[in-house]
């Protein structure tokens, strides 16, 4: 959400910005229809720009249940749109030493 | 955990020294995208190397099963510099019992403590001397093998000190006034070794017991020549199936096993006995490299293994395969069970229950069945007199573990001649031939760990500490 935001707040100026240059030019009187026209505008821009945002970071999007404490039915979630990435190999070194007293895996 | 991340893993375990294949991969910065390194001076000198990476802005955003399952470990786990490096590999506090004084139960009934055997109650100093004694002229020798009431595991000293000092209430370091001081200063730490030293004298203890492999005092303790030990009690665990097995009476065949007791040394609250010292940090770090490329999906696969889903995948299986879920239970298959009985490590393997112990949480899921399937939800009579005998000396020994000073420091050379010294003077103390040849061995001992920089070291663990106690308020 912080993305769509971000860009959604970045275009209102802009917008700003053209109602300013349209006023220079002795167009600020606009029609109902020119402001419908605008806010028509603002939305489909709005809309195409958070639909670019999802498709340039699929795998950095946080897991649905954001930072929140997750019940325990939201771990699916979150797994399957890890499923969902690109398959991925990490390799992993693991020391493996563990400790006799702790580590029950030892205790045999 | 593929199926359900997407990330396959690449192992790489060490053949060798795992320090040295470390501090290799560390000089040549040929890191693996994940680590897990043992906690203490090798981790502290990968972040020391910048070679792991801050974890705390990944947990914030994709790590929120890491988030609410570690709670307040993480909290524990952070760096000096305040920041998360790594993830405890099996952390949570657990009231769960370690060392004790092992002992026959069917002897103990017969030598008349038949109400103790069972009740939960503690042994004291005498009464376990006693016991020991009354052994001894019973039971001089067994199948023509001579007999001793003790012996010990001699490549397992640590289990040996463990148990005595829980008897005698010590703690890792001595706190006094202020500052955290070597074990040995404890007054109460001598008087452990009068306590060793008179039973070696009255012949108590197997004159064996410093040389004693492991396989060897495995075999003594199923011999039937021994009575009782001082060991964690699941290291009986071979004798013990052999004892049931042979136990001329099948029908009590449970009573021919070493069970551990509670025995409190003099002016020592039964309450305030120390034969449980476990980490609620776990002994292994877990790391994002800095050469890992997608520290986003590594976290995010940690995250997974953190949550409910992944400890239950990586320590009971499958489910369908190795477990069902029946009312609203999970509920393991009876041959994942009998596997483990048979051959543990093989059956780990063949099934990778229990093969990786990342980021394993202490305790019950959400439906109450513990985590840990093989080590808690079955318990055998041992472990439940264990429980009911030895759990309330569990506590945290987090805030004392790795104290000491860096690697390559000078002070790290004076620990391992402090380390050496007391290796040294432990079995000669205990098998001196008087008490106060005893004291005069610890007074000996003493004064070269001081030459070797006691003193010294004493400053770091004090430092130390208190960096701790103050990170962790």
């Amino acid at each position: 959400m912080k993305l769509i935001n971000s860009d959604f707040n970045r275009m209102k100026p802009e917008m700003k910005s053209l109602s300013s240059h349209l006023r220079g030019n002795g167009l600020a009187m606009w029609t109902k229809g020119q402001t419908r026209l605008a806010v028509i505008m603002i939305i489909l821009v709005s809309l195409l720009a958070a639909c670019g945002n999802n498709n340039e970071k699929p795998s950095a999007s946080p897991s649905a249940s954001g930072t929140g404490a997750p019940a325990s039915g939201e771990a699916s979630e979150s797994a399957s749109e890890a499923a969902d990435s690109k398959p991925i190999k990490f390799t992993f070194f693991d020391q493996n030493v563990g400790d006799a007293f702790n580590n029950p895996v030892l205790r045999k | 955990m593929t199926k359900r991340t997407g990330v396959s893993l690449e192992i790489q375990q060490p053949t060798g020294n795992p320090s040295e294949k470390l501090n290799l991969m560390l000089a040549s910065n040929d890191l693996s995208d994940i680590m897990a390194i043992s906690r203490g001076d090798l981790l502290s000198k990968y972040i020391a190397a910048g070679a792991l990476t801050p974890l705390n802005d990944l947990i914030d955003q994709y790590g929120p099963h890491i988030k609410e399952m570690y709670g307040d470990m993480l909290n524990k786990t952070r760096h000096t510099d305040g920041k998360n490096y790594y993830l405890a590999n099996w952390y949570g506090l657990e009231q769960y019992p370690v060392f004790g004084f092992l002992m026959r139960m069917d002897v103990l009934k017969e030598l008349g403590a038949t109400d103790k055997a069972e009740n939960g109650q503690p042994f004291t100093a005498q009464e376990f001397v006693d016991l020991l004694k009354k052994f001894k002229e019973k039971y001089p020798t067994v199948n023509g093998k001579n007999t001793y009431p003790l012996t010990f595991n001699g490549e397992n000293t640590g289990a040996i000190t463990g148990t005595f000092k829980g008897m005698f209430g010590l703690m890792p370091y001595y706190e006094t006034n202020g500052e955290i001081k070597a074990d040995v200063k404890d007054p109460k730490y001598i008087e452990m070794i009068k306590f060793m030293n008179s039973l070696y004298t009255q012949g108590m203890i197997d004159p064996e017991w410093a040389t004693n492999k492991t396989q060897q005092y495995e075999q003594k303790l199923a011999s039937g020549t021994i009575f009782s030990t001082a060991d964690a009690f699941w290291n009986a665990g071979k004798p013990n199936a052999i004892l049931k097995a042979e136990a001329k009476d099948q029908s009590k065949n449970e009573e021919a096993q070493f069970f551990p007791y509670k025995v409190v040394a003099d002016g020592v609250d039964p309450a305030k006995t120390t034969y449980g010292p476990k980490s609620s940090l776990g002994w292994d770090g877990i790391g994002i490299s800095k050469s890992n490329k997608d520290p986003v999906r590594a976290i995010q696969f940690l995250d997974f293994l953190a949550s409910e889903e992944g400890q239950y995948l990586l320590m009971w299986g499958v489910e369908g395969v190795h477990w069902d879920m029946k009312d609203g239970k999970h509920v393991p298959k009876p041959e994942v069970l009998e596997g483990f009985k048979k051959d543990w490590a093989g059956y780990s393997t063949k099934s990778g229950i229990r093969k990786w112990t990342w980021t394993i949480k202490n305790g019950p899921g959400s439906d109450g069945t513990p985590y840990d399937l093989i080590g808690r939800y079955e318990t055998d009579k041992v472990a439940e007199l264990a429980i009911k005998n030895l759990a309330d000396t569990s506590f945290d020994t987090a805030l004392y573990d790795n104290l000491g000073p860096s690697g390559g420091t000078p002070e790290a050379i004076m620990q391992q001649k402090v380390n050496e010294l007391s290796s040294k003077y432990f079995p000669r103390m205990v098998m001196a031939p008087t008490e106060g040849e005893a004291v005069q061995l610890y007074d000996k001992m003493l004064q070269e760990m001081e030459t070797a920089g006691l003193s010294e070291l004493e400053k770091v663990y004090t430092k130390n500490f208190t960096e701790r106690s103050e990170l962790w308020k």
